[in-house]
């Protein structure tokens, strides 16, 4: 059990979001407000959302377990091939064309570029998968903690999911936001200061770097010292599969940028995002490797306690509490980014699209109100009904997700950048990719190469097959009009003939220029993955 | 003009949590005879560093 000055600052750390939420109502006057963020996010706010969005209770928790037991190579799927390229992909060929069509879902812009069917399908596709994530989410933030401070599950559930619920049905996206950076930066300092005590306990670095085998430093792994899903190649190119499909296509990621105030402080947002993420995704790491030297006995029985354990046995009274808050600060990121995009995709492209065309907006904006109501009961009940029973049949769905994100990945970015490419074989192509990532990830890569294979290498199967189909059968269809393709596609406008992408204000030119930090989160990537290869 | 009422509600949150922090460790090193400062140091510290966080927020 926790000391009671904890108990208090949990609760009133519950209590401080809930007052912005009410805070933020008074500015949701409209669909872009609700949904959008009235569209005046500064690009610092959006770079944090977006990286706490990402990081959730699950990573808190799984990290420090996954890095305790195989090393820092796992430390990959949060740096340079997972998170930095993809961002860096994001703001240079993507963001862009989000912006000059003024979409509010991605689902709208698929639309746009195809037709009806596909922007049906990449909604229906968004839900499904998104509900049971959420789902997930709360399990993960609920019930492990609840272990932690010794409340009743429904208790932590009610609190977590409560709150987050509550302050996405008042603030809309605005309040998640503000919210994301206000857990951000405490989860950043509860972190540092995790570590300290972590690595004083173990004798410092050089206790650390003494008491753990070699390979346990390195981020570059043969298949000899790694396994199938953590040697190089798996790392560098076959979590593109993954990470290229969350930062360039996937709504509950995108639409922190369209929150931004133009296109050139959304594109900074995601590139000086990924920056964030190093240093953060790091703690956790080096986290888990003090664990490892620490408490052997727990990692062999379950990785997943050595957070909690780190967290309760190593920090005072009070930091324990905000070490907890940081916790839940992560799951609730998370929660809330799902809800905010899950309820935008029901209202505009399901609800506004098919059902109710011409309502005011203050209709719409009660509708997904309403929406967030609905997803959170329905996020509940799969975790706490649907979730135990069938935690494995989960998992089994989660690989099946695995293997439609990178052929949706492909769709799009065919659409973007061959202007032939049309809706009837993209929407083939994205089912035969999907089916052919599972039956090959299901009955072939095992079989014929077990060594070799991972479930990533499934996910750029089905990619690249999806290309083949919909820029090939594209061939055997009507094209598309100039007109219709304008600023959907690369190079379409006059803007991006001349090569001149519009640059923020004068004067803010420096610090907002996603180009420039660009090269430094790329500098920073490497320069880590060549330190924690060759010279550790 | 917004970036400012933003940045002041946030940086208002963080220090309202920074002095619930430091306020409740306070009371509880004051109740409990056992606890020293040498115990609550690390609480004090993060309670200040939250709250200078906000402050700069506060007056961007």
């Amino acid at each position: 059990m926790l000391a009671w000055p904890d108990i208090v600052i949990i609760i009133g750390y519950f209590v401080i979001v809930l007052g912005l939420g009410a805070y933020f109502t008074r500015d949701i006057k409209s669909q872009k407000d609700f949904f959008l963020a009235g569209k005046k996010m500064p690009w610092w706010i959006a770079a944090c959302s977006l990286q706490a969005t990402d990081i959730g209770t699950e990573t808190y928790i799984g990290v420090t377990g996954v890095v305790a037991v195989t090393g820092l190579a796992w430390l990959n799927y949060d740096w340079l091939p997972a998170c930095a390229i993809p961002c860096i992909v994001s703001a240079w060929f993507f963001v862009s064309h989000y912006w000059k069509t003024g979409v509010y879902t991605i689902p709208e812009f698929i639309e746009k570029r195809y037709n009806r069917s596909m922007r049906a399908l990449w909604a229906v596709l968004f839900i499904i998968a998104r509900t049971l994530t959420l789902g997930v989410v709360i399990y993960t933030m609920a019930i492990p903690l609840s272990l932690i401070i010794g409340w009743p599950w429904w208790l932590s559930l009610l609190m977590t999911a409560g709150v987050a619920g509550m302050y996405c049905f008042l603030g809309g996206l605005t309040i998640e936001m503000v919210t994301d950076v206000f857990q951000f930066i405490i989860m950043t300092v509860c972190a540092v200061g995790l570590i300290f005590f972590a690595l004083q306990k173990v004798g410092g670095w050089s206790g650390l770097h003494s008491a753990l085998p070699r390979q346990m430093f390195h981020v570059v792994l043969s298949r000899a010292e790694g396994t199938a899903d953590t040697w190089w190649a798996a790392m560098f190119i076959g979590t593109l599969s993954l990470g290229l499909p969350y930062w360039c296509t996937d709504q509950n990621t995108l639409q922190r940028t369209f929150a931004c105030r133009s296109s050139a402080e959304s594109r900074t947002a995601l590139v000086f995002g990924s920056l964030l993420k190093y240093p953060m995704t790091f703690i956790w790491g080096l986290v888990g490797l003090c664990v490892a030297v620490l408490f052997p006995d727990i990692i062999a029985k379950n990785p997943d306690n050595a957070m909690p354990k780190v967290v309760t046995s190593l920090l005072p009274v009070g930091a324990t509490g905000a070490a907890i808050t940081a916790l839940y600060a992560a799951g609730m990121s998370s929660c809330d980014s799902l809800l905010a995009s899950m309820s935008a995709v029901l209202t505009r492209d399901i609800y506004q699209r098919f059902f109710v065309t011409n309502k005011q907006d203050a209709h719409y904006v009660w509708v997904g109100r309403i929406f967030v109501i609905l997803l959170l009961i329905c996020g509940t009940l799969f975790a706490t009904k649907v979730y135990p029973l069938f935690g494995s049949a989960y998992k089994a769905w989660q690989s099946v997700l695995s293997y439609i994100q990178f052929p949706l990945f492909a769709s799009l970015a065919i659409g973007i950048f061959h202007r032939r490419a049309t809706a009837l074989p993209a929407f083939i192509g994205l089912l035969a990719g999907s089916a052919s990532a599972f039956v090959l990830d299901r009955f072939v890569g095992p079989v014929l190469t077990p060594y070799w294979w991972s479930f990533v290498w499934a996910g750029w199967a089905g990619g690249i097959l999806t290309a083949i189909i919909t820029v090939g059968g594209s061939h055997f269809t009507q094209p598309y009009s100039k007109e219709k393709l304008k600023g959907l596609c690369w190079k379409t406008t006059e803007e991006d003939k001349a090569g001149k992408p519009k640059l923020p204000p004068a004067g803010r030119a420096g610090i907002m220029d996603w180009r420039i930090w660009s090269i430094v989160s790329l500098a920073v990537g490497i320069s880590l993955t060549l330190i924690f290869w060759l010279v550790l | 003009m917004e970036e400012l009422h933003q940045a002041k509600a946030l940086g208002i949150s963080l220090k309202a949590f920074a002095l619930l922090m430091i306020a409740v460790c306070l009371v509880y090193q004051m109740v409990t005879p056992s606890v020293q400062l040498a115990d609550t140091w690390f609480s004090y510290l993060v309670g200040a560093i939250l709250y200078a966080i906000g402050l700069v927020l506060t007056r961007l």
